[in-house]
């Protein structure tokens, strides 16, 4: 029974992942909150579950034309070293104010996308169209 | 737009720094920066913040595992229902409208947003 709910669960949450709107957080809840599993164990399974699922969804992206590899290549040159150097000073800092401002300014966007109008990407193709 | 290497890199810093002093929370920050700043059409942003996350995540789960924080008894089913659940979202991607996309993440990053403003 377990593994079914797994499965599912897995499952459902693995297609919001794939399309970029956060499915790892659902997952994170369902296994703190639902399965009582500690924080630090749920957040490692996460890491790795994510792994499993963007690799099939981003070859999904890939073959439909969607990923701007030199836009990705760029973020990862900027972001994996900083990822790790600020794994590697988490222990000894306290992030309690780094994190209430990152609150913060999610926050805004995230009202901001929620309150998004229709017709943006029509736009965006008439202006790739026309280059 | 013109292509901004620095505008990448630095969006890229960002949301690596995100994920390694909280553990996660770098993917809130990619789309919006990647579509707003970067200048990014909002579609490749959503697709290219699944492949920036995920070497982040490679790297994050490393640590973890030099650590010795990783426990992965019983996870099969999810890392399972995930692949498949992968996918699938790189298949149907293309068809899903923005809109539900741009106000499905809204909601998660005022999850998000609220969890860390009020939690700290």
């Amino acid at each position: 029974m377990e593994a079914i709910s797994g499965l599912a669960v897995g499952f459902l949450t693995g297609v919001l992942s794939g399309f970029g709107v956060g499915g790892g957080t659902l997952l994170l809840l369902w296994l703190t909150m639902a399965q009582h599993m500690d924080q630090l164990r749920a957040g490692g399974l996460n890491l790795v579950y994510f792994i499993c699922c963007a690799g099939p969804a981003l070859w999904g992206h890939i073959k439909n034309g969607l990923v701007e590899g030199r836009a990705v290549f760029w973020c990862g040159v900027g972001g994996v070293p900083a990822c790790v150097a600020a794994s590697l000073l988490a222990g000894g800092l306290d992030a309690s104010l780094l994190r209430r401002l990152f609150g913060a300014f999610i926050l805004v966007i995230g009202v901001r996308e929620l309150f998004c109008k229709k017709e943006e990407e029509p736009e965006q193709d008439k202006e790739k169209a026309g280059r | 737009m013109e292509f901004s290497r620095t505008k990448f890199g630095v969006t890229g810093a960002l949301a690596g720094l995100a994920n390694g002093l909280f553990g996660s929370g770098g993917g809130l920050f990619l789309v919006p920066l990647l579509a707003g700043w970067a200048g990014l059409p909002r579609r490749k942003a959503f697709a290219a913040s699944v492949g920036v996350i995920l070497p982040l995540s490679a790297v994050s789960a490393a640590i973890y595992w030099f650590r010795g924080g990783l426990a992965l008894e019983g996870a099969w089913p999810y890392l399972a229902g995930g692949f498949v659940g992968g996918l699938v979202s790189g298949r149907i991607f293309k068809r899903v409208p923005l809109v539900w996309l741009r106000r499905g993440f809204g909601l998660l990053i005022i999850y998000g947003g609220l969890r860390a403003l009020l939690l700290g």
